[in-house]
């Protein structure tokens, strides 16, 4: 039996944040800015998943600091506090068209994906496209597996995580990641091929 | 249509495996511990503990058996690599547009962050921040409506419609109040105060000087057997001698019943402006909003009084 097993470490806090959130609920309005700081360029880069619009997209951010600072202190810590962010950011961003009019309303079977960009050199022109197709097919993801697979590509979460950002079970949370990346492996195959 | 990817039954356990580092199959494949003792858990509330076998589904794979099927199932190596390579094609996809960020909103990423903390800060200490955002101006008006210092304004909203709500009943209050005792049907109930104040305008107005200020004529109707309004009042308040004596007023007896009274202009009055005049209180509703409008429809006369 792997030694492992039996131990339950708590995963949720580092020192350093439990020490400025003990700040932050202590009434120390300046500790929330190194607690939440290190976790802005995650909860942007999710935001920007669910908001074509980049200003939609720092709105996103800004309304989830917002409920963040109001939410600590009923913060407990038995979460890991970028859980619980992501989670706050992903309920903001599902509900319904609060931040998406940035988003094009042209339907998604409609767009035509430029095949080639002309100005920039080959590689750039290549990395181009496949972001193009990434994000196309990204687009065509419901919002739950869009938000899996970015969580666990793109920060590395583990299943647990996901599932407690997205409020589903662990094994949910895997066959959204799976289904999501069978769907954007499918359109963007030849960008993925040796 | 796009061709599907080749599929193998075993293709998502061993991304599951192979893939997925913290995965139960990498880790606890061997050991006896079974993901079902956590899915039943606490997802939510967090009682997912790190180093916990995850309950994915996958812990029942072998992965001695799923490596000896990787390496001999082309379509499992093909999807794997697939997969990795997606994983990398997305991270690198999306630090690209948080490095672009700052290019495509024109405000350096540190200034957006102070702004966020600035607003987090200001909507926690209860002040409504300005309007977001410096970088959201250059987009649509409906868009910019959108603030997400509507939420705030939003939570301040019901105080103000309330204290709106309570001014509104004050103010129904004072004007149902000033309209009931200005146009007071029972002339007998009528607050003499307020009654007052046509007879003071109508006093103050004649001593301007001019003589087509109205006149006010009572009729008494002595069945009714109760006494004039004006009448009692100029008798009450020690003004007698504002009733009957002059030659532009009906001199109403303090003695006399009036059921109903009619106040009615007397354009041709010879009032002059020493001589006030006498208005009753109408009993007679109509006769007073019929005063008023033939009062309005002759503004030289107002004009000239004033």
């Amino acid at each position: 039996m792997d030694p492992r097993v039996g131990q339950r470490p708590r995963p949720s806090l580092t020192d350093g944040e439990r020490h400025w959130l003990s700040r932050c609920q202590a009434g120390d309005s300046a500790a929330f800015q190194p607690l939440l700081r290190p976790h802005l360029p995650g909860l942007l880069a999710l935001a920007k998943r669910h908001c074509r619009d980049p200003h939609w997209a720092e709105d996103l951010v800004q309304e989830t600091l917002v409920r963040a600072f109001r939410g600590l202190p009923d913060f407990r810590g038995d979460s890991a506090l970028r859980t619980w962010l992501f989670r706050i950011l992903v309920r903001l961003a599902a509900e319904p068209q609060r931040w998406r009019r940035g988003e094009r309303s042209q339907p998604l079977g409609e767009i035509d994906v430029p095949d080639h960009l002309g100005a920039p050199a080959e590689h750039d022109a290549m990395a181009r496209e496949l972001q193009d197709r990434l994000d196309e097919a990204m687009e065509r993801l419901t919002v739950r597996q869009r938000t899996a697979l970015h969580l666990r590509a793109v920060e590395g979460m583990d299943y647990a995580g996901i599932s407690a950002v997205l409020a589903c079970s662990p094994v949910a949370a895997r066959m959204h990641v799976l289904e999501a990346r069978r769907k954007v492996m499918e359109r963007v195959r030849e960008h993925l091929d040796p | 249509m796009r061709p599907t990817l080749p599929e193998c039954p075993k293709t998502n356990a061993v991304l599951a495996i192979h893939l997925d580092g913290d995965v139960a199959g990498s880790d606890f494949a061997g050991s006896d511990i079974s993901g079902s003792d956590i899915a039943g858990g606490d997802i939510a509330g967090g009682g997912w503990e790190a180093g916990e076998p995850e309950g994915a589904g996958f812990d029942f794979a072998c992965s001695e058996t799923l490596g000896a099927h990787l390496r001999a199932c082309a379509i499992c190596q093909s999807l794997l690599l697939r997969a990795r390579r997606l994983d990398a094609a997305l991270a690198a996809d999306s630090g690209r547009a948080l490095a672009e960020h700052p290019r495509e909103t024109g405000a350096g990423y540190e200034e957006i962050a102070q702004r966020w903390f600035a607003v987090a800060a200001a909507a926690h200490d209860g002040a409504v921040p300005s309007p977001v955002v410096s970088s959201s101006c250059n987009a649509e008006p409906s868009q910019r409506e959108r603030a997400p210092s509507a939420d705030i304004a939003a939570a301040t909203s019901p105080a103000l419609a309330t204290y709106t709500a309570a001014l509104c009943v004050l103010a129904a209050a004072v004007a149902a109040f000033l309209l009931l005792g200005h146009w007071g049907s029972d002339p007998g109930s009528s607050d003499p105060g307020s009654s007052d104040t046509a007879s003071s305008d109508t006093a103050s107005s004649d001593t301007t000087g001019s003589d087509t200020a109205r006149s006010s004529t009572a009729k008494s109707d002595a069945s009714s057997g109760e006494p004039s309004a004006g009448a009692a009042r100029a008798s009450a308040s020690g003004h007698a001698d504002l009733v009957g004596d002059e030659p532009r007023t009906v001199p109403v007896p303090a003695s006399s019943t009036a059921r109903e009274s009619e106040v009615a202009p007397d354009a041709e009055s010879t009032a002059t402006a020493s001589q006030p005049a006498v208005i009753a209180v109408a009993g007679d509703t109509q006769a007073l909003l019929r005063w008023r409008r033939e009062r309005r429809a002759a503004p030289g006369q107002d004009s000239a009084r004033t």
